[in-house]
């Protein structure tokens, strides 16, 4: 699947209510800390993150949590296949395995229906389901050279 | 010692599209930045400027894309997180030794405060902004990276600038953005304010339609376009 086609298959997810986009916000720290507290109880931790990259892990809890909230605030179906393109890339160069993605989305899914009202839980529950079925393609995407605009790539002089 | 960085043709090539600088120059600059090597990367600098390239093109065509392509670097793993902050380092080192330079002995009366949005860790492009300002005669107040929203209102409360620049990096903190613009606007609706970044350029018209009085600065030279046509106040200390 094309970047192209991934953009396209995101604008099926949201927009997203400000209602939800509130509470998500209000709760944000609360949920990224049940995430990080049940990821670092798993004993299969080190074989999905790799050696040395506890620091990074927790890193991108909080960049997740942060993207969420800014996805909601502003759903950008380019911005955010690119971003997670840049995620699968940076993070997996560095040593994350494979399996680390659907076990912490599963983990953030959780925490959404436990920390969550059953209104916000229906809201954001399709991203994350798309985040899942998407993997295969992002990993693709992700192998390409410069196959996103990139973060820390892009110039506009 | 560790062993020697060699950046091939690829590496290079990264500042090369970026810039007019050449090949040769590209390679050395990203040779010894990321060796650690200060004292070669000032020669280089000190050879562009000789050569006539302004400080301003220095920062467009040779700090800008090297900082960009060694963040490329690190999001491969062909350098590690400590080669990426001594690089950016070095670069903040050049940027400090080119100062006095720059700075004008006629200053226009007006300041800027620059700043990133809360939780950004990316500091150099706010600081390069900052230069900017000061480099056409303005006072530029850098407050680094990262500082809790209530303590920049409570700055700017104490001391208004005449404009707040805001980084804005990474798009996952849009959502801080919003929030940050939202309490600025309604504490002082009447400061001009600024936003730039890489992430700014790619959702610049959601920013505008959020914040319609808000300015999006897409680029430096954009920075230098803006502050060109930016009217001169009435009590300039300048003639």
């Amino acid at each position: 699947m094309t970047r192209e086609k991934l953009i396209q298959s995101a604008e099926t997810i949201g927009p997203f209510s400000e209602t939800v986009a509130k509470e998500i916000y209000d709760k944000r720290e609360r949920i990224v800390s049940e995430v990080n507290r049940i990821m670092l109880e798993r004993d299969d931790l080190k074989r999905l993150i790799g050696d040395g990259n506890l620091e990074m892990m927790l890193n991108n809890h909080s960049n997740h949590g942060r993207f969420l909230v800014s996805l909601l605030v502003c759903f950008d179906t380019s911005v955010l296949v690119d971003t997670v393109t840049w995620v699968f890339r940076a993070y997996r160069s560095h040593g994350f395995k494979l399996t680390y993605w659907p076990t912490q989305l599963n983990v953030w899914i959780d925490v959404y229906k436990q920390e969550l009202s059953p209104m916000a839980f229906d809201e954001v529950e399709p991203l994350y389901t798309w985040f899942l079925i998407s993997q295969p393609f992002f990993v693709a995407l992700s192998e390409e050279p410069d196959a996103s605009e990139g973060f820390h790539g892009s110039t506009a002089e | 010692m560790g062993r020697k960085m060699t950046p091939n043709r690829n590496h290079s090539d990264g500042i090369l599209k970026r810039s007019s600088i050449s090949r040769e120059t590209a390679n050395l600059f990203l040779s010894a930045l990321l060796n650690g090597d200060r004292h070669a990367c000032w020669a280089i600098v000190k050879r562009q400027l000789d050569e006539g390239m302004s400080i301003s093109d220095l920062y467009i065509k040779l700090f800008q894309p090297a900082l960009y392509l060694v963040g490329e670097l690190w999001e491969r793993n062909a350098i590690s997180v400590a080669t990426e902050h001594m690089a950016t380092a070095i670069i903040e080192a050049q940027m400090s030794q080119l100062y006095p330079q720059f700075v004008s002995p006629h200053p226009n009366g007006c300041r800027s405060m620059v700043t990133t949005v809360e939780g950004e860790t990316h500091r150099v492009g706010a600081r390069m902004v900052c230069d900017f300002f000061e480099m056409h005669g303005w006072d530029g107040q850098f407050l680094g990276s990262d500082i809790p929203q209530r303590e920049l209102i409570r700055l700017i409360r104490e001391s208004p600038p005449d404009i707040l620049g805001i980084s804005f990096t990474m798009f996952f903190n849009y959502g801080l953005l919003c929030d940050m613009l939202d309490d600025i606007q309604t504490e002082f609706p009447d400061l001009k304010t600024l936003i730039g970044g890489q992430a700014a350029r790619r959702v610049d018209s959601r920013i505008r339609d959020q914040f319609p009085d808000v300015s999006i600065i897409r680029s430096l030279k954009d920075l230098e376009r803006f502050l060109s046509s930016y009217p001169a106040p009435q009590d300039s200390t300048k003639n």
